[in-house]
């Protein structure tokens, strides 16, 4: 069945306000640790590792 | 001359909701709400030309179906190609998903009764291949016992820490700048039971340092669904088609030292004391969690947020459906509506599970 199509400028679509996309305080990261650290850094430098400094 | 057709790259893959859509710009790590209609034409009519798309609605949204091609054009989320053998040329993004490591993050609890033996643990987590783990101080540790934890941390493959601890005057932004120029691995902090809400970003290594006044004084705080934690990336993406994006390859240590596959989750599989990480791995039950993914938890499966979205099994609507809705997931597919949380409308909770994100 087709479907009807929706105006794109309508307000269901209109993107997240940083304010909806703010944590608030005290939720834990309770998410996969990696991806934490991987989505807020696309290119983390590996070659400063700790032990390489 | 061919008629052009429409093609989205190939890391911008549509998501079909209940009420809407959405574009994972998995590149970019943003996504596009999309209407439903858009969804229908990007997936069951891809490779048509814009012509025989409105000819297929029989010309009733001819204004709609270009302003959704004006729309993907200027989020450059894909391109017009003249090429005949152009969708062959383009294939789909492959979202099978592997890793080589046995555990690629954990959780380490720690109170002031705690005792862990952070050298053997850590040197476990080592092994099993641990890239990221996560240290929740549920009280208010002394910087010398961050220190201490974070020295068994020095050497070994881990990538990232994220610290919480609890506020005391001598975790100042200085004292913690020094913290993490001697442990590059700390990527994050949270000092929680802090005297004001306030983030600081410390200069030379980049780390946000965040003050909160809630405690964060048990793993009950855990578990909340909010967009400010979605990840939008290739890997989360491809690991949540066919596992669990919060309990896939994830192994923790409670605050009294049982081995779970996530601190909120009732089954121990041993104590840290007597039994090591791998043993508790090589448990026949410990990955029972991993594979079940949001494709098959009501709800979520209809959730046009399901493979960006962290998922909880440990805080569930109904208890004994393990494949219900995350209790703390205000979400609703149906309406595309965030309701309120249902925490806030209760007043005898702790500040922590008040929290959300």
């Amino acid at each position: 069945m087709k479907k009807r199509m929706e105006k794109i400028d309508d307000k269901l679509f209109k993107p997240l306000t940083i304010e909806q996309q703010r944590r608030i305080q005290a939720g834990l990261t309770t998410q996969t640790s990696v991806t934490a650290y991987e989505t807020s850094n696309p290119n983390p430098d590996f070659a400063r590792d700790g032990d390489t400094e | 001359m061919t008629e052009p057709v429409f093609l989205l790259f190939a890391c911008c893959v549509p998501v079909r909701g209940a009420r809407r859509s959405v574009v994972c710009d998995l590149q970019r790590q943003c996504f596009h709400f999309i209407p439903d209609g858009l969804y229908e034409i990007l997936t069951e009519h891809s490779g048509a030309t814009v012509a025989e798309i409105k000819q297929r609605y029989d010309h009733e949204y001819d204004e709609e179906i270009d302003e959704y091609f004006a729309f993907l054009l200027r989020h450059e989320l894909g391109f017009w190609c003249i090429d005949p053998e152009g969708p062959e040329r383009f294939p789909p993004l492959d979202l099978s998903w592997e890793t080589p490591e046995r555990i690629t993050n954990a959780i380490l609890d720690v109170d002031a009764g705690s005792g862990h033996d952070f050298a053997k643990i850590l040197g476990e987590l080592d092994d099993l291949g641990c890239k990221a783990l996560e240290v929740r101080c549920f009280h208010r540790p002394a910087l010398g016992e961050l220190r201490a934890l974070l020295d068994c941390a020095r050497h070994g493959r881990l990538r990232s820490i994220d610290l919480i601890a609890g506020y005391s005057p001598e975790l100042s932004p200085e004292a913690l700048e020094s913290l993490v120029k001697d442990c590059r691995r700390l990527s994050s902090l949270v000092i929680h039971s802090a005297p004001e809400n306030r983030t600081v970003l410390l200069d030379r290594s980049g780390v946000a340092v965040r003050y909160c006044r809630e405690a964060i004084d048990s793993p009950r705080c855990c578990g909340q669904i909010h967009p400010g934690y979605f990840a939008i990336d290739v890997e989360t993406f491809a690991e949540a088609q066919k596992h669990n994006t919060c309990l896939n390859r994830k192994i923790s240590v409670d605050a009294r030292g049982e081995i779970r596959n996530c601190p909120s989750l009732p089954k121990s599989h041993g104590n840290v004391r007597d039994t090591s990480l791998h043993a508790a791995l090589a448990q026949r039950d410990f990955a029972a969690l991993w594979t079940i993914n949001k494709d098959q938890i009501a709800v979520c499966k209809d959730c046009e947020f399901r493979y960006i979205c962290t998922d909880c099994r440990a805080y569930l609507r109904d208890e004994r459906d393990l494949y219900s809705k995350p209790s703390k997931c205000t979400y609703d597919p149906y309406i595309a509506e965030w309701q309120q949380p249902v925490e806030e409308r209760t007043s005898s909770g702790s500040l922590t599970e008040g929290a959300s994100r």
